[in-house]
């Protein structure tokens, strides 16, 4: 009796490879992997992971990465030799249930190629290298449904054995407010409270691909949209506290056009740009290899990879604790102060506009954090290093928790409408939230920050919440860029509501290790400002809650 | 993957949004549209097509990824003070739905263009969205589909209060009424009810015999306290959901929903 591994609708139908010997030998494109080893040939040399110092001391071995993507290729030559027997899943079709979430058909490539980043096997004289190239793979093809009960199925399933989740998806990139479906939410804390023993699974996502600017305009071809310019914390999946958002750098260590700026957002690792020879290479559809993945989805498995080393390192590292680490050793990147980047004009024959981009690299209690970059681009060597002298900060029993707090008076205050003149910054309503004294987080882990802000216009979701820009100022003075003014559009190039400041959560690492109090100043200011003309909204309320641990901890 | 500037078609509805993208027809603004995804003629959408998504990327790219000099090029004001141009589908149309307190988590409107059929042969789990050649759904349909006792199979009302059809089309043979919520994305029901038990049932045989109890047939465990009921797709989901909200025997009920992700 043979087992149907794939529905018999589907075009690509698999059989069981043969028994056979992983060879040993260098593989024939790793030469090419520019993201492991930067030589210069394609960018900048060192703009890499760093990780091949680590690979003689950790591969990965003994950790199990779980891929949630559209199909798992399993019986891949350079993911077979790494892939868990029996214990992945199908969400879809007429094989639902059994271990084989492989791709339906040539569309469902993304997954295959997510799975090669983290763990192609190295050395076997065959394809590429993955980043863990002895981690142990599972696949949960839960976008293949896309239905929440798969999503929420595939983030809590195995949550013994699992340690990494790698989730290179998220809410569509059009510059509109997803919150995440409760079921999400319930997830990922249930993921963090009770995976890996209690010691927290490790969810990474992708910050998202909906920044979009241009190098060299052209005229385009209709429909004319303009850029989205969103912010990833736009995106209620990558902003929650648990997840670890990942943006992306190009081969010269740059923000590529595609990139989103968030406080949300942790660290980079490489991706693509608009030079085409330098996108990312891995595993492929149909046993093959490709040289032309992109996006944050690349930099997330990325990621999950030097993630995979760090726990075999130390197996004890909690969710909080690989957090940390991340950020206090990625390399900081894209040195440059200031230079001039393009977007399109925002109206068909509108000329392209240049506008000043600077990496907004400051410094917060000893780390260097920047909006477009987070903590910087992932250093595996210092990672791992770190990790295994690490002494814990805890786990989820021992985050303190302060708040939800409110304002002692509600807002609930009209925001002037912008006058649509250049050259003025608008008229900001700025709300103030004094922590109180008894709260004991002397190092904040994650801020979240709720505002409802709606459109004054009556029943229909607020087409006003684009104009808004939002900031969150510390008692010390950090600032969170929660939101700038943006514009949405459809398919057809059509203005349509950037959904409503409905107790919209956003979510900041911004504040990394700072105190949630300044001595005897505990206020946390919320400043919103209408910067476009049009739409009138109004400054309902906010909330604050502040996670961390006491000033005396690692 | 991200796309380039113009296509913002393939970005938005780049994998598991492709079939939902070459069901539908081009629509043209009208005054009340709803914000539909539609396929443009012209724009490549390799998902969708199955081909290579790097052949469609890379015929749209702009050139290589020199940056401009900063000298050659002074800085302009920013486009965001510019007064913005109306739209007809700038906002949604109408009221939005009205649900049980708690059943879902965003205003939802219906879209009475569409329907939303689950189980097709080439499309197992995602649903294909079609037009719908008359109009099945409607907020009487649906009010009067949650007003009906469902338990745990379909409970669509018998006719349809606009008389444009019968009412159990919509819930039979796999279909769903289709929900646009404020994010602008396109929302079904594909079956199922999630529910969260109250703490204090001791194991995972107490859970099920607690929604056996209630007369619902648990499907699968998700997760500590949470389960997936069986419900027809579509109308006596939602109906289901409702009836268990309201019923207080539960900490949590949510609808199964369908909706797009987008892989990055």
């Amino acid at each position: 009796m043979v087992e149907a591994l794939s529905d018999p609708f589907c075009p690509l139908q698999y059989e069981l490879p043969k028994p056979r010997t992983v060879l040993a030998g260098t593989d024939p494109k790793r030469v090419d992997q520019w993201h492991l080893k930067n030589d210069g040939r394609f960018g900048l040399t060192g703009e890499d992971l760093n990780v091949e110092p680590v690979w003689p001391h950790f591969k990965g071995r003994g950790v199990r990465v779980a891929v949630i993507d559209d199909a798992i290729e399993l019986l891949h030559e350079d993911l077979w030799p790494n892939v868990v027997a029996g214990r992945s899943y199908n969400y879809s079709g007429r094989t639902q249930g059994n271990a084989w979430p492989l791709p339906c058909s040539l569309a469902d490539h993304h997954g295959t190629a997510v799975s090669g980043l983290i763990a192609a096997r190295g050395n076997n004289r065959f394809g590429g290298t993955g980043v863990a190239w002895e981690a142990s793979l599972v696949g949960y093809n839960a976008l293949a449904t896309s239905q929440d009960v798969d999503v929420m199925d595939a983030l809590t399933r195995d949550l013994a054995a699992n340690d990494i989740y790698n989730n290179s998806w998220g809410s569509p990139d059009d510059g509109r407010l997803h919150p995440a479906e409760p079921s999400f939410t319930t997830a990922i804390r249930q993921g963090i409270e009770t995976g890996r023993g209690g010691k927290g699974a490790i969810y990474v996502f992708p910050a998202g691909n909906g920044g979009c600017y241009v190098d060299n305009v052209v005229p385009p071809t209709p429909p004319y949209i303009p850029c989205v310019r969103e912010n990833s914390n736009y995106d209620g999946y990558v902003n929650k506290l648990g997840t670890i958002a990942v943006c992306a750098v190009s081969s010269k260590g740059y923000q590529p056009f595609y990139g989103e700026n968030g406080a949300n957002i942790l660290v980079c690792a490489p991706s693509s740009d608009t030079d085409e020879n330098a996108s990312v290479r891995t595993t492929a559809l149909e046993n093959g290899f490709r040289d032309d993945f992109t996006g944050t989805s690349a930099s997330t498995p990325m990621v999950s990879g030097v993630i995979a080393l760090m726990l075999e390192a130390n197996p004890e590292l909690t969710w909080r604790d690989v957090r940390l680490i991340l950020a206090r050793t990625a390399r900081q990147n894209d040195a440059v102060t200031e230079r001039i980047i393009t977007y399109p004009g925002e109206n068909p024959g509108d000329p392209p506009v240049n506008e000043i981009f600077e990496p907004g690299w400051a410094t917060n209690f000893g780390l260097n954090n920047s909006k477009r970059y987070g903590f910087g681009v992932v250093d595996a060597e210092a990672a791992v290093a770190t990790a295994q002298g690490w002494q814990s900060v805890g786990d989820s029993r021992s985050l303190l928790t302060c708040g939800p707090y409110q304002p002692e008076t509600d807002v609930d205050t009209p925001l002037p409408d912008h006058n649509g003149d250049p050259g003025n910054d608008g008229i900001p309503v700025s709300s103030t939230i004094p922590v109180p004294a008894d709260c004991a987080i002397g190092h904040i882990e994650f801020v979240e920050i709720r505002v409802s802000a709606p459109s004054m216009a009556g029943t229909t979701p607020n087409p006003g919440s684009g104009d808004l820009r939002i900031r969150l100022t510390s008692p010390h003075g950090l600032v969170s860029e929660l939101a700038d003014e943006h514009r949405c559009y459809n398919a057809r190039a059509q203005f349509v509501s950037c959904g409503d400041y409905d107790d919209f959560a956003f979510g900041s690492v911004r504040h990394l290790d700072e105190p949630a109090r300044n001595g005897d100043n505990g206020n946390w200011t919320l400043e919103i400002t209408d910067r476009l003309a049009g739409a009138t909204s109004r400054f309902q309320r906010w909330s604050l809650t502040l996670y961390g641990r006491p000033a005396v901890s690692p | 993957m991200p796309q380039p500037p113009t296509s913002l078609t393939a970005s938005l509805c780049a994998g598991v949004c492709a079939l939902l993208l070459t069901a539908l027809p081009m629509q043209p603004a009208a005054a009340g549209d709803h914000d539909k995804p539609v396929t443009t003629p012209g724009t490549p959408n390799a998902a969708a097509s199955g081909a290579n998504p790097s052949t469609a990327q890379r015929a749209q790219r702009r050139g290589p990824a020199d940056r401009v000099d900063p000298a050659s090029k002074p800085p302009s004001a920013s486009p965001s003070h510019a007064r913005r141009g109306s739209s007809a589908a700038e906002s949604l149309p109408g009221k939005p739905i009205e649900l049980a307190p708690g059943l879902v988590d965003q205003a939802l409107w219906l879209d009475q263009s569409r329907v939303a059929e689950f189980g097709a042969a080439d499309s197992p789990g995602a649903p294909t969205l079609v037009d719908s050649p008359r109009t099945i759904f409607t907020p009487q349909v649906i009010e009067k589909s949650l007003a009906a006792p469902a338990h745990g199979k379909t409970a669509g009302p018998t006719d349809n209060a606009d008389g444009t059809g019968r009412a159990d089309d919509a819930g039979s043979q796999g279909r769903s009424p289709v929900f646009i919520d404020a994010s602008g994305r396109a929302r079904a029901l594909p079956g199922g009810v999630i529910v969260t038990l109250k703490a204090g049932l001791a194991d995972a045989a107490a859970e099920a015999a607690e929604l056996t109890a209630a007369g619902l047939q648990p499907l699968r465990r998700i997760t500590d306290r949470h389960w997936l009921v069986a419900s027809e797709p579509g109308l006596a989901s939602l109906a289901l959901a409702n009836q268990l909200q309201q019923s207080g025997r539960f900490e949590r009920v949510q609808p199964n929903w369908w909706v797009a992700r987008q892989r990055k």
